[in-house]
């Protein structure tokens, strides 16, 4: 367990710094940012059983509001990219 | 540690820069070359001390219209001369002031080098305010301080897994813009565009609604069962084996455009798909350590309060232990160079005999250290004994 977050700690923090030299920072921060939300709640809700006592509404609610979520990161992107 | 740090403060400045980025353009600083609007240029108050004063058209039959490199900018004098020439009280002494030669004639010519030295003197205004923010950053005290804050930050996030669930948490993590912004607002004075309204009125609405339907309790599980979770927990196996294959896929994609890319025939999209695979697979790796860290949360909670999970640790950290110990130990003897071992040992002993005497009772005392392990705690004077009278023949011989 100890070892797992460690690898994986060091995994994501090394990709984040290449991604900050080898991309947009403007552009891959939000994008970072939206897929690691993204994959933390759908990892964590399976893995600690979070979603099993979700009702329809709460799912509609639930998956509505981080869709709110991701919109609004992108509307907080710069819509100007520059390329790799 | 320090790489973290780096990445976390990095990640800050790119992000405050990228919000802060659209509202430096809004404010007509970014360089006198772009379109300047008169709400803009009125945003800049003239200072009383700098005197004001009033270019004249190149063109006197063009009215308010300026020729800058040969294309044509519609430009309002009374919108862009007055803040120039405030926010420079003391370069602008090296341009002509109407108020010195009152009698003078100003041909065209004049005009246009006087508009190509306001053009240089903001660009130069524009690159000293940069680097005074640049330099502010090496302040040594707001460095120490940021690090403390973003420290005890980051423990504290640590320190909430323990208290909601985790696909909560994950949610909120969408608040760190919002709070850019306020930052960018109340500290560095900047207009908050319509767009960053939207985006932050859209984030606060999905962290709301995430809130309110989101689950709410805080079960803490012990490390067996966080154990039994990943041989029990079938949607998870999907889920692990979906996530490495496509984590296989977003690799092999991501390095195929990359290569076409780098040979210069660059497939179709390359400049969106690399950044979005390279994106999705380090997302992968990375919301791992976000379980793992909300189960080492649970962990300490429970043995915080007196139901000792680290016990357990023992037996799943050993065969790790064991693990990276043959590594380093079946690796060393590449490294050593006999030569700069005694001659006397070198040549009765091979260097891996001499490594594996040395070896020998540190993971005796590692794997029985009561500080760390508890395993003290039962052993009798007896198994003492022969835990320290053990290794010494070994050692002697």
């Amino acid at each position: 367990m100890l070892g797992w977050w460690a690898v994986s700690g060091y995994v994501w923090l090394n990709r984040m710094g290449k991604a900050l030299k080898r991309f947009d920072p403007m552009f891959i921060i939000p994008l970072l940012q939206v897929d690691f939300i993204l994959l933390a709640i759908v990892s964590g809700g399976i893995y600690f059983q979070e979603f099993d006592g979700f009702r329809f509404q709460e799912a509609a609610g639930f998956v509505s509001g981080v869709l709110f979520v991701c919109g609004g990161l992108y509307c907080l992107a710069p819509k100007q990219v520059r390329p790799s | 540690m320090i790489p973290f740090l780096r990445a976390r403060f990095l990640t800050m400045f790119v992000v405050l820069r990228c919000l802060l980025g659209n509202n430096l353009q809004s404010l007509g600083l970014q360089g006198i070359t772009e379109p300047i609007s008169g709400d803009a240029a009125n945003d800049v108050k003239p200072s009383s001390k700098a005197p004001t004063s009033t270019l004249p058209s190149p063109n006197p039959n063009e009215g308010n219209r300026g020729v800058v490199a040969g294309a044509s900018v519609d430009r309002s004098l009374d919108s862009i001369q007055q803040p120039t020439f405030a926010a420079l009280p003391v370069k602008s002494a090296g341009l002509p002031q109407p108020g010195n030669s009152p009698n003078k004639v100003i041909d065209g010519r004049d005009s246009h080098r006087m508009y190509d030295k306001t053009v240089a003197l903001i660009d130069e205004e524009n690159f000293e305010e940069t680097h005074k923010q640049k330099t502010s950053m090496h302040n040594p005290r707001l460095f120490y301080l940021g690090t403390a804050l973003f420290v005890s930050g980051s423990l504290l996030t640590f320190a909430s897994f323990g208290f909601a669930a985790q696909s909560l948490l994950a949610s909120l993590e969408g608040v760190q813009f919002v709070s850019n912004v306020v930052f960018a607002k109340l500290i560095r004075k900047q207009p908050v565009t319509l767009p960053v309204l939207l985006g932050v009125s859209m984030i606060v609405l999905g962290v709301a609604t995430v809130v309110l339907v989101g689950d709410h309790s805080s079960e803490v599980y012990s490390v067996r069962h966080l154990t039994r979770l990943y041989v029990e927990n079938h949607a998870y196996q999907v889920f692990l084996v979906v996530a490495g294959g496509s984590a296989v896929v977003l690799r092999y994609t991501e390095r195929a455009y990359s290569k076409r890319a780098a040979q210069g025939r660059p497939w179709p999209y390359s400049s969106t798909v690399i950044p979005v695979t390279y994106a999705a697979f380090s997302a992968i790796f990375g919301t791992q350590s976000v379980v793992q860290a909300k189960c080492l949360m649970m962990a300490l909670s429970l043995t915080a309060n007196g139901d000792n999970q680290v016990r357990v640790f023992t037996s799943e950290t050993r065969l790790f232990r064991v693990a990276s110990l043959e590594a380093f130990y079946s690796r060393m003897p590449a490294t050593i160079n006999p030569n700069l071992l005694p001659r006397s040992v070198s040549r009765h002993i091979a260097s891996k005999d001499l490594l594996l005497i040395s070896f020998l009772p540190f993971p005796s005392i590692s794997n029985a250290c009561p500080l760390f392990f508890f395993e003290f705690s039962s052993t009798t004077a007896s198994c003492m004994r022969c835990l320290v009278g053990g290794p010494s023949p070994a050692m002697c011989g």
